[in-house]
C-alpha cells in the first residue's frame, strides 16, 4: 500500500508568537515498494514531515494514510499511532544515541518486547535483524557501548528491522560514517528494498538520489518544490534548494550540450554512461 | 516545553532590563526579607502584602514582564492551595481562639483564623513568585551567573574556586536547549521502537524512562568530554589568569532602583515596629472577631 | 621552514591496543595538507597528540621548531588551533560575542582589545551580524564559522580542521570550504591539516596523507593517491569523480594523457566521433 499525505500542514508553537509553519499544505503519494528520497535544506520542514507520517507529530491539518491507518489532526482518535509505527518505522539521524541495553541482542530486542513479543521470540528474532545487517554471532552479547560507530548504527538499525516495518524511513543514515561505513549502510538499505521493503530516506547527498532513488520529493520552506524521477530533478533549477547536482550528472549534460546524444534518464552510475558511450562507439 | 517557560528572559530593553544584575539580586533579597517580615495583626499583614503587590505591579508593567505567564504558573498552585488549606483547617492548631468558629464538619469546628492563615501564605507565595520573576525575565542567565560570581568572589580567600563554580554553571546553561533537544529526539527514537511514554503501567514507564534516561547520559558525557577538549585547546585553563569580556557596571539608574527598594523595605521595617508596639487593634479581628495570630 | 614536525609518534590506549605505531610527519609553513583514512585509523588520535590533549607514549612532536612538552603545552596550543566536528559541542560562550572572547580572555588579552578583536574576527568570517545570538539560532555552518573564528582569534600558526565539515548540509560544507581558501589567501603562512572522508575536499589540498592502522601508508600529492590503482583497490578508498571519469574514458580507448579536468575530458569525448 502506498503512503497518501493530503494537504499536510503543521504549525509549531501555535498561538504564540513564535509560531512557524513548518508544512503547508502537503500532499503526497509514497509509492510502495520504492526508494523515495526527500531532499531540502535543513529547516525546510522535512523532518516534521516524517515524523507525522508515523504519528510522533500530530498534523494541525489533513489526513495520512496508510493501508486501514487513518492519521487526523485530532490526537485523541489516533488510538492505534503504536500498532502504526510497527508498520511504518523511523531510523533518526544518529541511531546510536538510542542504545541503551546491556548487550547488543537486547537492545535490538527491546523493540519487538515493546511489541509484546515473548523474551526468547524477540532474541530470535533479533538475531535474525542483527544478521542481516551484518552483525557478526560473537558481537550478540557485547555490549553495545563497546563498538565502534558504524556498529552500532548498524545494531540501531537492526533495533528497528527486527519490528519488520513495511516502511522504513531513514534520516541521514550515513553521517559521520566513513566511505566504507556508509557503502555497508548504503548496501543493506538496497538489499531491503529488493526484498520488498517501501524505503524512504531523507538524504544531502545527491549521489545516492541519483544512483539509487526511484522518485524525489523537493521539500522548501515547508511545501513540495518538486517531485518526480532524480533525472528531472537535476534538470530543473536547483539553486534554492541546498541543492548540489552531482557531477556525473552535470557531465552528461556538458556532454548533451555539445550534441553528444545521451538517454540522460537512464543514467544512475558512472557504469551506465560508459555503456552508453561504448555502444555509440560501437 | 511550557511548564519551563515561566520566568524565561524576555530580550526587552526596559530600565528594569538594563540593571546591574548585582543589583536586582541585592534588591530582590531585600523584597523577600520585606515579605517575610513577621507582623502581629492581620490587617497590618493585609497592608504589607499589598503594598508590595501594587508596587511588583507596577514593576512587571515597567519591565514588561507578561501578566499571562504569572497566571499560568499559579494555575500549577492549585494542587498546593488545597493542600494548604486541608492542613490549615484539619490540623488543630491551639493559638487560634476556639470561641471564633466559621462552621462546623461534623462535630469538628473550622476557624477563621486557618484560612486567614493559609491565604496569607499563598498570597505570599505569589508574592516571591512575581519577584522571581522580575528578576528571571529582565536578566540574561549568564548575567545571573556574572552576578552570582561576582558575589562569590570574596569566598576565594578561603580557597573557593568561585571561578570554577560560576564557569560550571554557564556551561550548564548554555547546554539545557541542547539537552532538550536531545532529549525530545531521543524520546521520539524510542517511541519509533514502540516505547509508549505516556500510557502504560508503573513498570512499563520506569522501562521507559530507562531507555530515555542511558542514551541521554551517554551522550552528556561524551558531550562534556569533547567540550572540555575545546576549551582545553582554546587554552583554557582554570586556575590560570583571565581577563574578562563581561564587565558589570553600576551605574546611577542602579543606585535610584536600590534606593526605591530601601525606601521600601525601610517603610515594611518601620511599619512593623509600629506594629508591633501601637495597633493592638485588628480591624479584621474587629469584623470577624479573630484573634490575631502573630 | 617545517611548521610541525611529528617524529616517530606512538600512542596506545590504556587497555594497550597500539593506535599509532611510529608515525613520522612533517608539514611545511603554509602547506595545505589532507589526512584520509578509514574511521579508528588514528587520524583523530593525531590531531589530539599534536595540541596536547592526549599525551603521546613515544615520540617528539616540534611545532614551529619547539618541542612539545608539558611546559610548553600552553605555548603549543596558542600556535595550533583546531575546529572539531560537532558544531554544538565547542560553542562554549552564550553568544557569538561570548565566544570568540573566550579564547582571548583564557590569552588575558585586556578588554578594550578584546572588543575590538572580537568585531574584527566576527567580521572575517562573515558573522558580524550575529554578535548577540545564540547558538540555538545559528544553523551548523553558521556555528563552525564561529569556531574558525575562534581559532583565528589567537593568531595560530598551525590549523587542525578534524573533520569540520562532516556534520554539515551541502551549504554548510561550502561556506567553510569558502572560508577556508579565504584564510589561506589572506595568511599564506598559514599551516592547515584537515581530517577528512570528503573526497573531493582532499583532492584540492597540497598533499595527501593516507592512514592505515596507525601507520603512514602514503603521503604524496593528491593525484599521485588517487591514480594508483593498487593502493585505492587495497585500502578500498572512494575516488574524486575526475579520476574515476578518466579511467573510464581510458578503458573506452581514449588517450587521457594529460587531460585533468572535467571539461578537457569532455571536450575529449565530444571532439571524437
Amino acid at each position: 500500500m502506498a503512503i497518501q499525505i493530503k494537504n499536510l500542514s503543521y504549525t509549531y508553537l501555535k498561538k504564540t508568537p513564535n509560531e512557524v509553519e513548518a508544512l503547508h499544505n502537503v500532499s503526497l503519494e509514497i509509492p510502495e515498494n520504492k526508494i523515495t528520497a526527500i531532499v531540502g535544506h535543513t529547516g525546510s520542514g522535512k523532518s516534521t514531515l516524517i515524523q507525522t507520517l508515523n504519528g510522533l507529530i500530530t498534523p494541525t491539518s489533513g489526513t495520512i494514510e496508510f493501508k486501514d491507518f487513518v492519521i487526523t489532526n485530532k490526537e485523541k482518535k489516533n488510538k492505534r499511532i503504536k500498532e502504526l509505527r510497527k508498520h511504518i518505522s523511523i531510523v533518526f539521524q544518529f541511531p546510536e544515541y538510542q542504545l541503551f541495553e546491556e548487550t547488543v541482542e537486547k537492545d535490538v530486542a527491546f523493540g519487538l518486547k515493546n511489541y509484546g513479543f515473548k523474551e526468547n521470540e524477540a532474541i530470535e528474532k533479533a538475531h535474525e535483524a542483527l544478521a542481516k545487517v551484518g552483525i557478526d554471532e560473537s558481537f550478540y552479547k557485547r555490549s553495545p557501548f563497546e563498538l565502534s560507530g558504524g556498529e552500532k548504527r548498524r545494531v540501531a538499525i537492526a533495533g528497528i528491522l527486527a519490528i519488520d516495518p513495511e516502511v522504513l524511513i531513514l534520516d541521514e543514515p550515513t553521517a559521520g560514517l566513513d566511505p566504507v561505513g556508509s557503502k555497508i549502510i548504503l548496501d543493506l538499505i538496497f538489499e531491503l528494498n529488493k526484498n520488498g521493503k517501501t524505503i524512504i530516506l531523507v538524504t544531502h547527498d545527491m549521489d545516492i538520489v541519483l544512483n539509487h532513488a526511484d522518485h524525489v520529493i523537493v521539500i522548501n520552506d515547508g511545501a513540495i518544490a518538486f517531485e518526480g524521477k532524480p533525472s528531472r530533478l537535476f534538470s530543473d533549477d536547483v539553486s534554492n534548494y541546498s541543492i548540489e547536482i552531482p557531477q556525473l550528472f552535470k557531465f552528461c549534460k556538458l556532454l548533451e550540450s555539445h550534441n553528444v546524444k545521451i538517454d540522460i534518464d537512464k543514467i544512475r552510475t558512472i557504469d551506465d554512461l560508459v555503456d552508453q558511450l561504448r555502444s555509440r562507439h560501437g | 516545553m511550557d511548564s519551563l517557560t515561566f520566568g524565561r528572559y524576555a530580550p526587552y530593553n526596559t530600565c528594569v532590563h538594563r540593571l546591574d544584575p548585582r543589583n536586582k539580586i541585592l534588591m530582590m533579597v531585600l523584597l523577600l526579607v520585606s515579605i517575610f517580615l513577621r507582623v502581629d495583626t492581620w490587617s497590618t499583614a493585609l497592608i504589607f502584602t499589598g503594598v508590595i503587590f501594587l508596587f511588583l505591579i507596577i514593576l512587571m508593567i515597567i519591565s514588561k514582564v507578561s501578566f499571562i505567564q504569572l497566571f499560568k504558573s499559579m494555575g500549577a498552585m492549585w494542587v498546593f492551595i488545597l493542600f494548604l488549606l486541608i492542613i490549615y483547617i484539619f490540623i488543630p492548631n491551639p493559638t487560634y481562639d476556639p470561641t471564633h468558629i466559621a462552621f462546623y464538619i461534623g462535630t469538628y469546628g473550622v476557624n477563621y483564623d486557618a484560612f486567614y492563615q493559609s491565604g496569607y501564605i499563598i498570597f505570599r507565595l505569589i508574592l516571591m513568585l512575581m519577584i522571581t520573576m522580575l528578576l528571571t525575565s529582565t536578566t540574561k542567565p549568564m548575567d545571573l551567573t556574572y552576578a552570582i560570581e561576582w558575589y562569590l568572589t570574596p569566598l576565594t580567600l578561603l580557597k573557593f574556586p568561585s571561578h570554577i563554580v560560576a564557569m560550571t554553571l554557564s556551561i550548564a546553561l548554555r547546554f539545557i536547549p541542547t539537552l532538550l533537544d536531545e532529549t525530545q529526539r531521543i524520546m521520539k527514537a524510542q517511541a519509533s521502537r514502540g516505547v509508549d511514554f505516556n500510557r502504560g503501567g508503573l513498570f512499563k514507564r520506569i522501562g521507559a524512562l530507562i531507555s530515555l534516561i542511558i542514551p541521554l547520559f551517554v551522550s552528556a558525557i561524551g558531550r562534556s568530554e569533547e567540550l572540555s577538549n575545546a576549551m582545553e585547546a582554546r587554552g583554557y585553563d582554570p586556575y590560570g589568569k583571565r581577563s574578562r569580556y563581561r564587565v558589570l557596571r553600576f551605574g546611577w539608574n542602579d543606585l535610584l532602583g536600590f534606593i526605591i527598594i530601601l525606601a521600601v523595605f525601610g517603610g515594611m521595617l518601620a511599619a512593623k515596629i509600629i506594629d508591633a508596639n501601637f495597633m493592638k487593634i485588628d480591624i479584621i479581628y474587629l469584623i470577624f472577631g479573630a484573634k490575631p495570630l502573630f | 621552514m617545517k611548521s610541525v614536525e611529528i617524529k616517530n609518534l606512538t600512542y596506545s590506549y590504556v587497555d594497550s591496543t597500539p593506535v599509532l605505531k611510529g608515525v613520522n610527519l612533517s608539514v611545511e609553513e603554509g602547506e595545505y595538507v589532507s589526512i584520509v583514512g578509514h574511521n579508528g585509523c588514528g587520524k583523530s588520535t593525531l590531531c589530539k597528540l599534536i595540541i596536547g590533549l592526549l599525551v603521546k607514549d613515544s615520540g617528539d612532536i616540534f611545532v614551529n621548531g619547539l618541542e612539545l612538552n608539558k611546559d610548553n603545552l600552553q605555548a603549543i596550543r596558542k600556535k595550533v588551533a583546531i575546529v572539531f566536528q560537532n558544531p554544538d559541542n565547542q560553542f562554549i560562550g552564550a553568544t557569538v560575542e561570548d565566544d570568540i572572547a573566550f579564547s582571548l580572555e583564557n590569552d588575558n588579552v585586556p578588554r578594550d582589545q578584546m572588543v575590538s578583536l572580537v568585531k574584527e574576527y566576527a567580521t572575517k568570517v562573515g558573522m558580524e551580524n550575529f554578535l548577540t545570538k545564540e547558538p540555538g539560532y545559528l544553523s551548523g555552518g553558521q556555528k563552525q564559522r564561529v569556531a574558525i573564528a575562534d581559532s583565528l582569534v589567537r593568531h595560530p600558526d598551525v590549523l587542525i580542521l578534524d573533520e569540520a565539515t562532516s556534520m554539515l548540509d551541502p551549504s554548510g560544507k561550502e561556506e567553510i570550504h569558502r572560508l577556508i581558501n579565504k584564510m589561506r589567501e589572506e595568511n599564506p603562512k598559514l599551516t592547515i591539516i584537515s581530517i577528512t572522508h570528503d573526497i573531493e575536499e582532499a583532492y584540492g589540498s597540497d598533499r595527501i596523507v593516507l592512514l592505515h592502522e596507525g601507520e603512514i601508508v602514503l603521503s604524496c600529492l593528491p593525484s599521485e593517491l588517487f591514480n594508483n590503482t593498487e593502493i585505492i583497490n587495497k585500502y578500498n578508498l572512494s575516488v574524486p569523480f575526475v579520476v574515476e571519469l578518466k579511467k573510464k574514458c581510458e578503458e573506452l580507448g581514449y588517450n587521457v594523457k594529460d587531460k585533468n579536468t572535467v571539461e578537457e575530458l569532455g571536450e575529449m569525448i565530444w571532439q571524437s566521433k
